[in-house]
């Protein structure tokens, strides 16, 4: 198995607090990675630092075999690193057109690009909710809408490796329902991981489940996780 | 020579000013969620720096050139080395540091240039135009149209280009901008850097009219934050307040009188916030 | 309580008896405290600086010559940035620190601040023409007053057959000052005053101008100065506007000149001591010692000394004469000195028991910018 994310050995956190040590995981192109963990597990945490937001103090981050540890969030997300962060950080002020657009800022730095229309076009296809509210501002959306947004930004990215955190939270079941589907619909398309309080959702979604005890990852049964 | 006419002509220059100034410290606390204290310092840098460059000889437009240059630096470098380094301090701390910086360069103008009023030739040399029974110079014209324009024109870029937007992104929210791809600090820079080049170039086109000396920044900060505060810090409102404060101040000038005008200005400023803040207490979230 | 009564004079005889002897073998190094109220910093910057160069070259040209009477002159400059409250925190300073003289080389404000606190003494000198102290006080102007300064433009226009002003002076302290005495004035002299003010932080003033510069009005006067004033030539040379303008003397300086020399109206006039074009100075006294002065000033900075300068120099030629007179602690007696002796300066200071204003309207020129040079102002037509 070739493996688009590979982080090795990271420990990050925030200044002197170390919140997460030693993590190592690997996830190939097909496969969904899911996370379980308590609240104040260091998730959030490992998923910032991994996208570059965070600084890590130990280890290496390699996408596509290429260390970009050193490398800045805005770069790392034009090289394909996507996430939907926690509390999904819709731009309030800017319409969702322009929430999504903000993405072309990949453009020039990404091979084979179709238009910019195409690509939206796609994830209007995938959530016409958004198309119907292609002008209303980002804050006037509701939470399931803001989520969609959210994945639709990030899957404007063209990722090589897509993140979420926590993206039920604040769902109604019939929503997690129907995203837990659409996910699903993305699987093989590229590398995923997800972060979940709700194990049944990620149960439907993920190949394989570890758990963030402490700062460390750990497999499902509470065994160290020897993940590659 | 008609008052009213020539009202209206004082009023277009003072408010062209007043928008020039207004708009960069609009655009620095939208995307760098700070208020530049040392805004109005680049007007000064450029007036101070023309002036010398000028007096010792070097051709206008080169010494303009130059003395931009130099105004740019300094916008930019305020953040790049001054700010940015500290961008983990409360808000309030970090204007305290642009009050600051305000005030070294003040020291180092009077340094450079003692404390005697200096200025320069006018670019646009030539009788004034007459017309309705007023006058206005060729500058005054150019500093109008080019107030107004300019700040219509970075209104426009905020509101309707894809690098605006990315501005008005990283001052919303950096993380999410950066998360999808945008480069924050570019923005902060670019902003800065815009900033700067309208605050000198509101130097370049006022000073010729009046002077400068080594206090004149703060001055020019004031004018720039009262239109920016009345405009609710909005790029584009921010043209609209300073043509009206411009005409305001001139009309209470000429028909009230002078010593009315600071009472008078200061009346509209507590009416304008008061009615801002009807949209607090009834619980609209109209964004600053 | 009555035994400790009794014991303090006693107390304060023995403290003197130690001190003393302190003080004998010190009495070589005695210096004068001379205090210095001006604004080196702050919008009135000019003026504080220009006087101090002044102050500073005579301290440094007597104690070279060993001192005056025998004592180094220790000057002390306070920076009032023209704000009152520093101002008065300056001058209360001084006289704790036993100033015998203090030059109110400051603005309107912080010179009205100051002249209560030395109700007793010690000598305060005013080169401003806005703040004239009563004939009761230890104050001594050594400016002519700005009703002077007032009645030698009305004399000139009258010269002239000008029947009407037009006048722009600031909102500040002094604009009111010149406001009053242009009221007086021109009302006594039936000349009419048309009359605008104008903001100091104004960019410009062509709404002003337009209010006061008719085409009947031959004349026009800014009363303002500083940097203000610049703002007032330039709308005044972009409005067109043909008549002589008058600035006021604050204005007659070589930083002015270089600052108009490009936009100065056709014809710049200006009010100023007439020392500063000492050819037309009557009393050859005064001429030589003006003439002397504007040398020596030139010499000592590499520029040339303006209408503020000289004033700066007829206020430390009346402490010179004060530190001569056998006791300059003696405030009333230096004060009666003042009142009964003229005190020979670049214009002779004639203070009177009735008046402690040295000049008077005959020490006051209009002067005209001819060239890159002041002289005396030819007549309008
Ligand atoms: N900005 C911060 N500065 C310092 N400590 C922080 C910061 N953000 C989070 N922490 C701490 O880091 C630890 C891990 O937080 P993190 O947000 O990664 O947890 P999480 O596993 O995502 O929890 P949750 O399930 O509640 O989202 C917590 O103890 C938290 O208090
Ligand atoms: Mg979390």
């Amino acid at each position: 198995m070739t493996a688009v994310l590979q982080v090795e050995a990271l420990d990050g956190g925030y200044g002197k607090l170390t919140v997460f040590r030693g993590v190592s995981l690997a996830v190939a192109r097909d496969q969904t990675l899911g996370l379980l963990g308590a609240n104040g597990a260091g998730k959030t945490t490992l998923l910032k630092t991994i996208a570059g937001a965070l600084p890590s103090t130990k280890g290496r981050v390699l996408l596509d075999g290429r260390d970009v540890t050193r490398m800045p969030a805005y770069l790392r997300a034009r090289a394909g690193i996507g996430l939907v962060p926690e509390g999904r950080h819709i731009l309030a002020t800017l319409s969702v057109r322009d929430n999504l657009a903000l993405t072309r800022a990949i453009e020039g730095h990404r091979p084979d690009l179709p238009p910019f229309e195409h690509r939206v076009a796609e994830v209007y296809a995938m959530f016409p909710r958004l198309a119907e509210r292609a002008s209303q501002l980002g804050g006037s959306l509701s939470g399931g809408e803001q989520q969609m947004l959210a994945i639709a930004r990030a899957l404007l990215l063209k990722p090589r490796v897509l993140m979420l955190d926590e993206p039920t939270q604040g769902l109604a079941p019939i929503i997690v329902q129907s995203l837990a589907v659409t996910l699903a619909g993305l699987k093989g398309r590229f590398a995923m991981i997800v972060v979940e309080q709700n194990k049944a959702f990620l149960e439907q979604l993920a190949d394989r489940i570890l758990q963030v005890r402490s700062g460390t990852l750990v497999a499902a049964d509470g065994r160290p996780a020897t993940d590659n | 020579m008609n008052l009213f006419t020539q009202s209206v002509i004082s009023g277009l220059m003072t408010g062209a000013v007043y928008t020039f100034l207004g708009i960069g410290l609009v655009l620095v606390y939208r995307t760098a969620r700070i208020l530049n204290l040392a805004h109005g310092e680049t007007f000064a840098i450029t007036g101070v720096a023309a002036a010398l460059l000028a007096g010792a000889g070097l051709p206008l437009g080169a010494a303009l050139g130059l003395a931009i240059l130099i105004s740019l630096a300094f916008a930019t470098g305020l953040h790049r080395f001054v700010l940015r380094p500290r961008a983990e301090w409360p808000a309030g701390t970090l204007i305290l540091i642009t009050l600051g910086a305000a005030f070294v360069v003040r020291g180092v103008l009077i340094l450079l240039a003692g404390t005697d009023p200096l200025s320069f030739p006018v670019m646009f040399e030539g009788p004034p135009v007459r017309f309705a029974g007023g006058a206005m110079p060729l500058q005054g014209i150019a500093l109008v149209v080019l107030g107004f324009g300019v700040s219509a024109g970075v209104g426009i870029f905020l509101a309707a280009t894809r690098a605006g937007k990315q501005l008005l992104a990283a001052a919303e929210n950096p993380y999410a901008a950066e998360l999808l791809g945008v480069n924050v600090e570019r923005a902060r820079i670019t902003a800065y850097a815009i900033g700067g080049l309208l605050g000198a170039l509101a130097g370049v086109l006022l000073i010729p009219l009046i002077a400068v000396d080594f206090q004149s920044g703060l001055a020019m900060t004031l004018r720039g934050f009262i239109a920016a505060a009345i405009s609710g810090m909005s790029p584009v409102g921010v043209l609209f307040s300073g043509l009206g404060l411009g005409l305001f101040e001139a009309m209470v000038g000429a028909y009230l009188g002078a010593l009315y005008q600071d009472p008078v200005m200061f009346c509209v400023l507590i009416l304008v916030a008061l009615w801002q803040s009807r949209n607090i207490r009834f619980g609209g979230s109209r964004r600053a | 309580m009555r035994k400790f009564a009794l014991a303090r004079p006693a107390a304060l005889a023995a403290a003197a008896v130690l001190l003393a002897p302190a003080a004998t073998p010190a009495a070589a190094q005695e210096v004068w405290r001379i205090g210095e109220v001006a604004p080196l910093s702050g919008p009135a910057a000019t003026v504080g600086t220009r006087l101090n160069k002044v102050t500073k070259m005579w301290v440094e040209e007597a104690n070279a010559k060993g001192g005056i009477a025998g004592r180094k002159i220790e000057l002390t400059t306070c920076n009032d940035e023209n704000k009152p409250e520093k101002a008065v925190a300056c001058a209360r300073d001084m006289i704790e620190k036993g100033a015998v003289i203090i030059f109110g080389n400051a603005l309107t404000a912080s010179l009205r601040a100051i002249q209560p606190l030395v109700k007793s003494g010690p000598i305060l000198l005013i080169p401003s023409p806005n703040v004239v102290p009563g004939a009761d006080t230890y104050g001594f102007q050594v400016s002519p007053s700005d009703v002077d300064i007032t009645e030698a433009i009305a004399e000139f226009l009258k010269a002239n057959k000008i029947d009407k002003i037009g006048m722009v002076a600031a909102t500040d302290a002094s604009g009111e000052v010149g406001v009053a005495s242009a009221r007086k004035v021109f009302g006594d002299e039936k000349i009419e005053l048309r009359l605008a003010r104008i903001d100091l932080r104004a960019t410009d003033a062509s709404t002003q101008l337009a209010r006061v510069a008719g085409s009947d009005i031959k004349v026009v006067y800014s009363s303002y100065t500083g940097g203000g004033a610049i703002t007032v030539v330039k709308s005044f040379k972009n409005l067109g506007l043909a008549q002589p303008l008058i600035v006021s003397y604050g204005n007659i300086s070589d930083a002015f000149v270089q600052l108009v020399k490009d936009v100065k109206p056709p014809r710049l006039l200006g009010t100023g001591v007439a020392g500063i074009v000492p050819e037309i100075v009557k009393d050859p006294g005064d001429r030589a010692r003006s003439q002397a002065f504007l040398e020596a000033y030139a010499k000592r900075y590499a520029e040339r000394p303006d209408m503020i300068n000289l004033l700066g120099k007829a206020a430390v030629d009346v402490a010179e004469a004060i530190l001569k007179t056998p006791n300059p602690k003696d405030y009333p007696a230096v004060k009666t000195f003042l009142e009964s002796t003229p005190i020979p300066s670049v214009h002779t200071q004639r203070f009177s028991a009735k008046s402690h204003v040295g000049l008077d309207a005959s020490s006051v020129i209009i002067v005209e910018l001819k060239g890159e040079t002041w002289v005396k102002a030819d007549p309008v037509k």
